[in-house]
């Protein structure tokens, strides 16, 4: 004990006491409960002493609009909610999810079960041209690979309609299964139709109309041919980098090809400033190592700006086929500092020239294009989030390993996938891979379709991005090889974009916002309708906070919203256990939401029922933390617990925070 | 008062005297010290609240007394998965001096060390929010006036709060020291 006489004291008497005081843990005073009346979309670490309990709500939003070549449009939410629009959106259709209404099962039973998250709808005319009943095949993709299959038809004069139901077709292997598209028009100009299925890695799924019950795999490739440019040269192979050093791999094709030897390496550098661009380049067989080519130092001579390619020599350099190798790129000191670009996007492209290559049967020099398609096996994921499917003509050098026949019965009609994703990057699938046609330079692409011309020739691709107010890209004729590809007009000024689909009958490009509103219109013209679907979704009791203890509780709540604007609606209602509404918290776009600090009373019951309701805005997280303390009778203990609530309102692979 | 303190003193001469001076006589005389316990006038006690805190399993005194808490141990519990925990007016310190002015001012030093995650705070009435009462947040309060005839009580209340932990378990000694000026 240590008594400390305040000095200057006249103390007389002095009594001191010391209390040890002694602090450990016991067990958590309320419980958390998620087991009631809550579909399986959300996690949690609740009960889990952990720095704050959470909940993830998985919310629901328009997630897919498809429109076939029969006047017929298709608009899926994320949780499998249909909505069916004809004659131009007079007549319309609500089918509920399979997990709400059921659907057969792979074994034939009725389910119910969830299989994922809806990501993407399509559908094909059955009916061909005829206008007096329309008759379409309906197939909608699940993250997780399952595929739903129904039948819908309508009569025209009856204004009658028949739904065939939800049945489970097949489980593709893998996740993150991002699209389902067909060849649009196939039936218009007898083509085969077909389903097409594409996950995130590349692999691609078809289903012919031939065959129904059957998914031939067409693609496997987890990696893609990153070509920069597929011009008839074929020589450019593009990396793309991050704005500090970078090492990437590649593999050199083990046949025909025993060796490669590479002179030269072009570059693709991009800033927005003009400025002097000073850089090594090496080669190994480790990241960032230079065991077989050690660092070669370039600098311009001359500033640039913007994007511009430059073209070294090196030492011939062998490199031997079936090997991985990874080519570094170390950006050096410059008082410009280039390489940390804001604008557009933080990317850097390099390609490499292989102007000598031998095979196994003999050396060859110049790199004719026909092999130095297949000179690199260069693995990379492409991440592919949308995707279209067209048909034209087979090119020389390069197929798809499906076709169609022609109008007169000919072969030869390829059906030809072309691809985006998030950095924007456009691809197209080949038979040894994905190859990379474009890059945007712009972060948030979000979804790809088709402009049908009048023949395959004078079509164009078209991408959006998700986020507001930015451009949307139109490209050149997809005749050429080579695309290029000019920003036009953003589609939406508020919210986020999340599927696009062209209506070939308009017609025009319908694109689907994430509150529901579809625009449709011509590049650069817009319309749009609200109101079009259904949907608003009320979570009840998605989460009951029971106390442990005896006594009689009063819970408080303190709201700090975090990305509220997120969402076009939310409502958090506190009841008790007889429903007899305690707190509500509400916000609606545009108004402020009520922030006041409410009691909710858990006297006997001892318990409250959280609920919400929400409509989602834009396709981002969602944030709303609490603070609620739970008070004993006359305030004698408050015991303070944090929880948060996570709204997710865009897919995983959607690489947005 | 005086008194004592000449006890205490001769006693100590007593004691120190034959190790210095080398006498031919001495006198010695003896003052017998009674020592015996007697109600204290000021002295710790358990709170308002101190059943439901103790009766949620949230705090226990030992040894406590309808005089006081005697040097016991105070423990604490905190609530695993908890944000913070309010233990209010759960201790009071009171002073039963009465209108006796020989024993006025009284004055309370609260001294905290060695806890960590928890602060003490006291209050001349009963707080509902920890933040109402003065948080001791150094070494030392005070000095805190407690009169005898006006405010006779001083709450303490206590917070907890773990940054997330799941598993806390801190000592510390709180050390009040009452002196009459």
């Amino acid at each position: 004990m240590v008594v400390v006489i305040p000095s200057g004291s006249r103390s007389d008497v002095i009594i001191s006491n010391n209390y040890p005081v002694s602090v450990g843990n016991i067990s958590p005073s309320i419980v958390y409960n998620n087991s009631s009346n809550f579909p399986p979309r959300w996690s949690t670490n609740l009960n889990v002493p952990k720095t704050q309990a959470y909940t993830n709500i998985t919310d629901v939003w328009p997630a897919s609009i498809y429109c076939n070549e029969n006047q017929t449009t298709f608009i899926a939410d994320s949780y499998g909610n249909l909505t069916i629009l004809w004659d131009e959106g007079a007549s319309r259709v609500y089918v509920q999810s399979p997990y709400s209404i059921g659907y057969i099962n792979l074994t034939g039973a009725t389910s119910y079960a969830y299989l994922g998250q809806i990501t993407s709808i399509a559908a094909v005319n059955l009916t061909k041209t005829t206008k007096t009943t329309a008759y379409a095949l309906v197939n909608m993709l699940t993250i997780y690979g399952a595929v739903f299959n129904a039948t819908f038809s309508y009569t025209y004069s009856t204004k009658s309609t028949s739904w065939s139901g939800w049945a489970e077709i097949t489980k593709l292997p893998g996740t993150n299964w991002t699209s389902v598209t067909t060849n649009l028009n196939g039936a218009k100009y007898g083509y085969n139709q077909n389903f097409t299925f594409v996950n995130y890695n590349g692999t691609v799924y078809n289903r012919d109309i031939t065959n129904w019950s059957s998914f031939e795999l067409v693609n496997s490739y987890i990696g893609c041919f990153d070509v920069f440019s597929a011009a008839d040269n074929g020589t450019y192979y593009a990396f793309k980098t991050a704005p500090t050093k970078e090492s990437e791999e590649f593999q050199i094709s083990s046949s025909p090809y025993a060796q490669v030897n590479i002179t030269n390496v072009t570059i693709f550098l991009y800033n927005s400033k003009s400025q002097i661009f000073n850089f090594n380049i090496s080669i190994g067989t480790l990241p960032y190592h230079g065991d077989i080519l050690s660092n070669q130092t370039f600098s311009t001579t001359n500033k640039y700006k913007g994007g511009v390619y430059l073209d070294y020599s090196i030492p011939k350099t062998k490199l031997v086929g079936g090997t991985y190798y990874y080519l570094n790129f170390f950006p050096l000191e410059s008082k410009e500092q280039w390489m940390y670009m804001q604008k557009p996007a933080p990317y850097l492209n390099m390609s490499a020239i292989m102007d000598y290559f031998t095979t196994s049967s003999g050396t060859y020099e110049g790199g004719g294009y026909t092999f130095v398609y297949y000179l690199f096996a260069y693995y990379k994921n492409p991440k592919i989030i949308s995707a279209v499917e067209f048909y034209k003509p087979e090119f020389s050098g390069y197929s798809s390993s499906w076709s169609a026949l022609a109008p007169d019965g000919t072969a030869g009609v390829n059906m030809t996938l072309y691809a985006i994703s998030w950095n924007g990057t456009v691809w197209q699938l080949f038979t040894n891979g994905w190859h990379s046609y474009s890059h945007l330079f712009l972060n948030g692409s979000r979804a790809i379709t088709l402009i049908q011309g009048t023949n395959w020739q004078n079509s164009y691709l078209f991408i959006a991005n998700l986020f507001n107010k930015t451009n949307t890209y139109e490209s050149s004729m997809i005749e050429y090889n080579n695309l290029t590809f000019s920003p036009q007009s953003s589609i939406f000024s508020y919210g986020t974009l999340e599927s696009l689909s062209y209506d070939p009958n308009a017609p025009y490009i319908k694109a689907l916002e994430t509150n529901g509103t579809v625009a449709y219109g011509i590049i650069n013209s817009w319309k749009y309708v609200n109101n079009l679907i259904n949907f608003y979704y009320e979570y009840p009791t998605f989460l009951a906070i029971n106390s442990t203890y005896s006594q009689n509780f009063t819970a408080n709540a303190s709201y700090n919203h975090g990305q509220l604007w997120y969402m076009y609606n939310f409502t958090l209602y506190f009841n008790d256990s007889a429903k007899n509404l305690l707190l509500e918290f509400a916000y609606q776009n545009g108004s402020s939401p009520n922030l006041a600090q409410k009691p909710a009373i858990l006297s006997n019951k001892r318990g409250i029922l959280i609920n919400v309701t929400m409509k989602p805005n834009m396709a981002f997280n969602s944030k709303f933390y609490f603070i609620v303390y739970f008070q004993a009778a006359s305030n004698s203990v408050i015991i303070g617990y944090i929880f948060n609530i996570r709204i997710i309102n865009h897919f995983p692979f959607i690489p947005i925070k | 008062m005086k008194i004592k303190k000449l006890a205490f003193l001769s006693t100590i001469f007593a004691i120190l005297l034959p190790t210095l001076v080398v006498a031919t006589v001495v006198i010695s005389y003896t003052y017998p010290i009674s020592v015996s316990s007697t109600t204290p006038e000021i002295y710790l006690a358990e709170g308002p609240n101190y059943a439901v805190a103790n009766n949620m399993g949230l705090m226990t005194v030992t040894n406590s007394t309808s005089n006081g808490i005697m040097s016991q141990t105070i423990t604490l519990k905190n609530v695993t998965g908890s944000y913070s925990v309010q233990l209010l007016n759960v201790l009071s310190i009171f002073n039963k001096t009465g209108w006796d002015t020989s024993k006025a001012p009284v004055y309370v030093y609260i001294n905290v060390s060695g806890l960590s995650h928890v602060a003490v705070g006291y209050s001349t009435s009963e707080v509902n929010w920890f933040t109402s009462a003065t948080n001791i947040t150094g070494t030392s309060s005070g000095p805190i006036h407690i009169t005898a005839y006006g405010q006779q009580v001083l709450y303490l209340s206590f917070l907890l709060w773990t940054n997330g932990a799941s598993s806390v378990t801190f000592s510390g000694t709180v050390t009040i020291q009452y002196y009459v000026g």
